[in-house]
């Protein structure tokens, strides 16, 4: 450790308080302190990440239990179409619906700002994500009655991270596994820049890996719950 | 009159039974609730978080653990990509014959001002200031008691999906419909429809605050009093979702509009200033969060009244319902479905 890495930070001897006692240690701060939004903005990434981009999550489950009473996934079995369009499509069309609410909550709450485009793409693969998710686990079950009850304890485990974006200083070790921890804090990092560089792209990169497993494991779960069985 | 409740209330139970709504809803909460359980103890005892650079002496790094968590990193890029995450945490690394706290600028002040406090007294070896104590009687973190107050309050909403749902399934079935040629009016309905998702709502409370806060420090018969004076908001849900949704897709949709005031409320209870409080007080779940509150957490103040103010707003809500709902209701029967 040299010198010169001390002054990559900004420096400075701590000296207050202590009663006038030789102080112990001294601080390096990074980065400078930013100004701290608003308690009312600080609340859009929380909103962005937990109602915006876990919209499909619920839609999809909603969509899929709706086409089994209709009996449009008979139809559907039928068709030329084959798996992976009735995946996308779902998923797609929830991506879409997230956008707009997205859209439509940012520019009202804060208005049009250059960096709207980077937190949609964060909310559209978040989207793409939790509707992917949904769609694999609600194939599971008969009907929504059923499902709407664990839907919502999984949506309780989702805003677990809610308790770190209070308290800062405080993060079970599981936090960073849940996909709204990195993307609350990514969100306002964008939106309420600290100056923290280097977090989006493998935010972006970590997001598209968690949608690429969970496309090929809805992939099969689809085809064998609901395009093979007799629903 | 009791018969036609009663034979509503028997329809429920075998739709409830057919959908495994029973079982999900009681069972999937009350797991939930168990799993807190694990994750509570870690909420309770939020520690100062501390990121150790190997440089840091390890007689002062065990005396730092007497403080808060301890995490260990070999080298100062590491430390220093630790104190960059999302999270506060101070990171102490040892050079040039002095100890440096390492932080990113943007930490709470005691994120930033305790790591070397801490060290001071570490280093110092004794106390700079003599202090004494005055005991307010808290002798631990609320957070147990809030978290089992926001899981009492979300049990309203888990209540009137269980309603909405059923009404839906009626809707769906043609029993509406049929219901129309019947001597049953619109109060019967509600009634008949809402006996079993409040039955719902009682046991899940009685059981969600015993499993959190012991059946010790509970006062059953006030708990009751509080969930009876707040049972109108989940009548309320419910009959919102049951009549606004003609499918499941809508009735999600409502239920992701209504969870937002559900949940957000009560946090806004939390951190809002008094002088603001009052916006608040135009919500009905606000008066069940501030009677569990009381009942739970801020003991030293006056329940009943709050219980009354909780009580008058269910029934202004189930007074709403019968006459603009109930209106509603008797035109979808007599027009048909």
């Amino acid at each position: 450790m040299d010198e010169a890495r001390l002054e990559e930070g900004i420096s400075f001897w701590n000296t207050a308080g202590n009663l006038g006692q030789p102080v112990t240690y001294r601080q390096e701060l990074l980065r400078p302190a930013s100004e701290k939004p608003p308690f009312n903005l600080n609340l859009l990434p929380m909103l962005l990440a937990l109602e915006v981009a876990m919209l499909g999550f619920f839609f999809v489950a909603a969509l899929v239990f709706q086409e089994k009473e209709e009996g449009s996934i008979r139809a559907f079995r039928v068709s030329p179409a084959g798996t992976w369009p009735y995946i996308l499509s779902k998923a797609v069309s929830n991506v879409l619906l997230s956008l707009l609410y997205g859209v439509l909550l940012f520019v009202f709450t804060i208005g049009l700002r250059p960096e709207l485009p980077a937190v949609l793409l964060l909310v559209a693969l978040a989207g793409f994500l939790m509707t992917t998710v949904g769609l694999t686990i609600g194939v599971f079950f008969k009907s929504l009655s059923e499902f709407v009850y664990i839907l919502a304890g999984i949506m309780v485990v989702i805003s677990l991270p809610v308790v770190s974006y209070f308290l800062p200083s405080f993060r079970a070790a599981f936090f960073p596994f849940i996909p709204t921890y990195p993307l609350m804090f990514g969100i306002r990092e964008l939106i309420f820049s600290t100056g923290k560089t280097g977090f989006y792209l493998p935010m972006l990169l970590i997001l598209a890996a968690e949608v690429l497993v969970i496309l090929v494991l809805s992939r099969v779960v689809v085809e064998r719950k609901l395009m093979k069985e007799g629903h | 009159m009791f018969r036609r409740i009663g034979n509503l209330l028997a329809k429920d139970l075998i739709y409830s039974r057919r959908e495994n709504i029973l079982v999900y809803s009681m069972i999937g909460m009350l797991v939930l609730v168990v799993g807190t359980l694990f994750f509570l103890p870690s909420l309770e005892q939020m520690d100062v978080f501390f990121a150790v650079d190997g440089s840091v002496p390890p007689e002062v790094a065990r005396q730092l653990e007497a403080y808060g968590q301890v995490e260990y990193y070999a080298g100062y890029d590491l430390l220093r990509e630790r104190v960059l995450e999302f999270d506060d945490v101070a990171g102490i690394y040892y050079y040039g014959g002095e100890y440096i706290v390492l932080l990113e600028g943007n930490e709470e002040s005691y994120v930033r001002e305790l790591p070397g406090i801490i060290l001071d007294r570490i280093l110092q070896g004794e106390d700079l200031v003599e202090l004494s104590t005055i005991s307010l009687g808290r002798e631990r973190s609320p957070v147990r008691e809030y978290t089992a107050v926001f899981f009492l309050l979300s049990m309203f909403l888990i209540g009137g999906l269980f309603i909405g749902l059923s009404i839906i399934d009626d809707r769906q079935s043609g029993t509406i419909r049929a219901l129309a040629v019947t001597p049953i009016n619109v109060v019967e309905y509600m009634i008949g429809k809402s006996v079993l998702g409040l039955l719902v709502v009682v046991a899940l409370t009685l059981a969600v605050a015993t499993i959190l806060l012991g059946p010790a420090t509970i006062n059953y018969p006030l708990l009751l009093i509080s969930v009876a004076a707040s049972l109108g908001v989940a009548i309320f849900i419910g009959f919102l979702i049951g009549l606004v949704s003609n499918n499941m897709v809508t009735a999600i949709g409502i239920v992701k509009v209504v969870a937002l005031p559900i949940s957000g409320v009560p946090v806004a209870a939390l951190f809002l200033p008094d002088r603001l409080k009052w916006v608040l007080y135009l919500f009905p779940n606000y008066w069940s969060f501030e009677a569990f509150n009381r009942m739970f957490i801020r003991t030293d103040l006056p329940l009943a009244p709050v219980n009354l103010v909780a009580a008058l707003f269910s029934l202004g809500l189930v007074a709403v319902l019968v006459s603009r709902f109930g209106r509603k209701l008797r035109l979808t029967v007599k027009g048909g479905e």
